[in-house]
């Protein structure tokens, strides 16, 4: 932009005598970089900035579009800034660059609001076809396309501004790439990305590929062209050079000839010499016999006409003056003709003048189609003229023309250089403004140049046709190609669809399998189960009735203490009582006779206390009378006191009111008793307490009774292994009445055995 | 004439317990017995004034001819003479309304003591109740209050 304010040819055009960018492009390039970078600066701008910017693109692109389709001027190209550059269409866009811009404002206005997959690929598109616009605006440019299309503006973008919208575009991928819509499968399959790619791949690949072949193409076929019509050129003006000097060397010869000079000297002594006039009639009427010579006429010194012969052109279409001693003029009516107009001298003094209008039989023999140069193949030699060439045609059925000296564009045509005596070939646009190739070079010292030229679009439509059928075959083969891609794609999915199935199919399978094992398993887990549960049953009932046994064997036990000592206490101990009453009454009646009893009936009588003494222990011990007697309150109060007199460990026994009104059954007192007992037992031998407490409450349906002594702490491990024997058989009578026992460490100190049996079948007292 | 009941199970003692009787005037023996329903029955059909009671007896127990006695006929003093001389039978017996306690072997002598007083106080005296010494020895006199607590005495 700033180049053409400037006026600066170098920072328009960039490479030099290049088509230079145009202002409106300038501008699209800033904008589409500020639509593209703007969002990296403020991100919550993305949206705004691409929309607006977007639809501004596209407004300026279509409007310009607009402009190309009606071929009129809006007033928006800015024609003034651009008028010092010469340009036929000052300020215009090249239609590649307005497709390229439309397209990519079409992608910035798409971008930002993808919701379906329609938008998704219209983006997509949008954004390689500005990328393929701007190739092949750079094709153009480089490979000279416009051969090939010579009538289409397209190829007319320049190179900067087909290199700028290729990175326009490549800017666009880049922005909408790592986007939501296109990284997410929400829209795009991996496969239809891919595929997508490929056939871009595949169009640019296609592209270069042409643009190569016809690169190498376009300069074999040049120079094979060039070389052919510069033959045929050669050969034309050689041909053209030797017809025109054999009509001088005709006319001349006819100038010269004896009967014509005769009769010219005696018409000069007597023009009305009537003979003379009649021979001159038969003489020129022969001349005409000669090939070629149309007409010719005579006369005299003065200039006048003396006779004339044949037809003399009256009008010819086209004139040109050739240069050479006698004044030659060619000229056209239907055909090439040269009029000569030639002295006729009698001894180096002329006598009248002869002019002959000759034919040249130049393109009689011609083949009316030129092997080569094709229908729009032209071979023509001009003359300067004073201000456009006059051209003649060198080739059969064709017409003289005029020509300017420049193409309608303005560029010189090759005709001057061949006017100049120059030759060479030329590739460019001709009188017509048509792209030709063209051979120029002078035609001999005839004063004219020639040009054969054929025009490239007929030069270049076999490869034209060429190219474009590859094209459609390129197309075809893409399209097949993306069927095939998505078939494949499909069947891909298929497979993986039906693996998973089989997979599921499997895995239900084997679930089922594995399902129909486990049940299997845990019918035998469960039959296991039950067997141990009989096995368990059965040692339980066996456990039971050894318990039950011991329990019978206790009992029984208890029954024979209890009949022993009944017959210690009562027989024995009788007959003892009775033995130590009757001394008794021995000693108390010596005492009352006063004298001395005798001393071995006091030794009897210590002898009987010792004996009852023994009795009652004996008795005692092997089942204590008071529990009978006075139950197990008062026979635990006895034991403790039994205890405490022959160890001196302080025992101590409460008993609750509710307690005490209750009155087991003998079983369970004795039981109760014998489980204490060694509970007392246990803690006497362990000989580590110095006090003991028995406390029995009546608690919930049960008789609990703790038995707690402050012995050093103990684990009940160690109490259990201690006594073990003992403390088992207090379980199992525990037990055996359906209670339970515990032995724990008390939280005041020492150990604590509690006892709780249910009350069960008892009586209140 | 007091009149004196004895249950005892031993013949042994019966009769060394009727020897003891005469030699005491003034107590005449009106029954024996060797078991307690028989004794209860007897006590109900004529009540003695001294029963001479044994605790451990052929069928039921001492304790339970007491408490009947106790119960039905305060008048009675019971005298329990037992083998089983343990401070928990004294105390249970006394507790349970015993006049006195005495050890069948060791005690004999405080028995008869105790007799000879019963019968010279006679039926005249009103009744008093005897407070039972450990040693055995009946004496006049107020017996202790019951204890609240059966707590063994510690002595």
């Amino acid at each position: 932009m700033a180049g053409w304010l400037l006026r600066n040819a170098a920072m328009v055009q960039i490479l030099p005598n290049s088509i230079g960018m145009v202002f409106n492009a300038a501008l699209c390039f800033t904008l589409l970089g500020c639509a593209l970078l703007l969002p990296a600066l403020k991100p919550g701008w993305t949206r705004a900035v691409q929309t607006t910017i977007g639809g501004g693109l596209l407004a300026v692109a279509l409007a310009v579009l607009a402009e190309h389709v009606a071929d009129a001027g809006f007033g928006i190209d800015f024609p003034s800034l651009h008028q010092w550059l010469r340009d036929p269409q000052p300020g215009r866009m090249a239609l590649g660059a307005c497709i390229g811009f439309a397209l990519c404002g079409l992608a910035l206005v798409l971008m930002p609001r993808v919701t379906t997959k329609t938008h998704g690929a219209l983006v997509q598109i949008a954004s390689f076809s500005a990328f393929i616009a701007g190739l092949v605006g750079a094709l153009a440019y480089s490979l000279d396309l416009g051969l090939l299309y010579s009538d289409v503006q397209f190829p007319a973008l320049s190179l900067p501004a087909a290199a700028g919208l290729m990175l326009g575009a490549v800017g666009l991928w880049l922005c909408w790439y790592p986007s939501d819509w296109y990284r997410s499968r929400r829209y795009f399959e991996a496969g239809e990305k891919r595929g997508f790619i490929g056939i871009a791949i595949l169009v640019v690949a296609a592209l270069a590929i042409g643009g190569a072949l016809f690169s190498a193409q376009q300069r074999a076929i040049e120079q094979a062209s060039a070389g052919r019509m510069s033959a045929l050129l050669n050969s034309r003006t050689a041909l053209f050079l030797d017809v025109l000097e054999r009509s001088r060397i005709n006319s001349e010869s006819m100038a010269a000839a004896p009967d014509l000079i005769r009769l010219m000297r005696l018409l000069r002594a007597n023009p009305d010499n009537q003979d003379a006039l009649i021979e001159l009639h038969d003489v020129g009427n022969s001349l005409l016999l000669a090939a070629d010579v149309a007409g010719a006429t005579v006369y005299d010194t003065n200039k006048r006409e003396v006779m004339e012969f044949g037809r003399i052109a009256d009008a010819p279409e086209m004139i040109a003056h050739l240069p050479g001693a006698a004044p030659a003029v060619l000229f056209w009516n239907d055909a090439l003709y040269v009029n000569r107009q030639l002295p006729i001298a009698d001894r180096n003094e002329t006598i009248g003048y002869l002019v002959v209008e000759q034919a040249l039989p130049l393109l009689a023999k011609q083949s009316p189609k030129m092997d080569g140069l094709g229908q729009s193949g032209q071979i023509s030699a001009c003359a300067p003229g004073t201000e456009q060439f006059l051209c003649f045609p060198l080739q059969r059925d064709a017409a003289v023309f005029r020509s300017a000296r420049r193409s309608p564009a303005g560029a010189p045509l090759p005709m001057n250089d061949a006017l100049a005596g120059r030759s060479g070939v030329f590739h460019g646009p001709d009188h017509r403004g048509r792209d030709v190739i063209a051979v120029y070079g002078p035609v001999g010292g005839s004063g004219l140049g020639a040009v054969a030229k054929q025009d490239s679009e007929e030069l270049y439509r076999p490869v034209r046709q060429q190219l474009e059928l590859a094209a459609q075959l390129l197309l075809l083969l893409a399209a097949l190609l993306a069927g095939l891609l998505q078939a494949y794609v499909r069947f891909r999915r298929k497979v993986a669809r039906d693996a998973l199935r089989a997979a599921q199919a499997g895995l239900e399978d084997r679930v089922r399998e594995r399902t129909t094992e486990l049940l299997q398993q845990n019918d035998l887990l469960q039959q296991e189960i039950a067997e141990r549960k009989r096995a368990e049953e059965a040692l339980m009932q066996s456990q039971d009735e050894l318990r039950k046994m011991a329990a019978q064997q206790d009992y029984m036990k208890e029954q024979e203490r209890r009949q022993i000592a009944r017959e210690i206490h009562d027989e024995l101990g009788g007959a003892l009582t009775g033995i130590r009453s009757y001394l008794s009454f021995i000693v108390d009646e010596a005492g009352r006779s006063a004298t001395r009893p005798d001393r071995h009936v006091l030794e009897a009588r210590n002898l009987a206390d010792s004996a009852i003494e023994t009795a009652r222990r004996v008795s005692s011990e092997l089942r204590p009378s008071v529990l009978d007697q006075l139950g197990l309150w008062a026979a635990l109060e006895w034991h403790a006191e039994q205890i405490e007199q022959s160890t001196g460990l302080k025992c101590s026994v409460a008993v609750d009111a509710q307690a005490a009104r209750i009155s087991l059954d003998p079983e369970r007192s004795t039981a109760l008793f014998r489980i204490v007992q060694q509970a007392l037992d246990n803690i006497v031998r362990h000989g580590k307490a110095s006090r003991v407490a028995i406390r029995a409450v009546c608690e919930n349906d049960a008789i609990v009774i703790e038995v707690h002594d402050d012995g050093a702490v103990t684990e009940p491990q160690g109490f259990a292994a201690r006594g073990s024997r003992g403390v088992a058989g207090m379980v199992e009578r525990t037990r055996h009445l359906g209670g339970d026992l515990d032995i724990n460490r008390a939280a005041e100190g020492g150990t604590v055995v509690v006892l709780r049996i249910p009350i069960g079948e008892t009586n209140e007292r | 004439m007091l009149k004196v009941m004895i249950v005892e199970d031993s013949i042994i003692v019966r009769e060394v317990l009727h020897h003891l009787l005469t030699e005491i005037s003034g107590l005449s023996v009106i029954g024996e017995f060797c078991c307690a329903p028989t004794a209860i029955a007897g006590i109900r059909r004529d009540p003695p004034d001294i029963l001479l009671l044994d605790i451990e007896l052929r069928a039921g127990r001492g304790m339970d001819v007491l408490k009947m006695a106790a119960a039905e006929h305060p008048a009675t003093r019971v005298i329990v003479v037992s083998n089983h001389a343990d401070p928990v039978y004294r105390r249970y017996y006394q507790n349970a309304g015993a006049h006195g306690f005495y050890d069948k072997c060791r005690e004999l002598d405080g028995l008869r003591d105790g007799l000879e007083n019963l019968a010279r106080a006679g039926g005249a005296q009103p009744r008093q109740p005897l407070a039972v010494h450990p040693a055995g020895a009946i004496s006049s006199g107020h017996r202790a209050p019951l204890p609240a607590s059966r707590q063994p005495a510690k002595d």
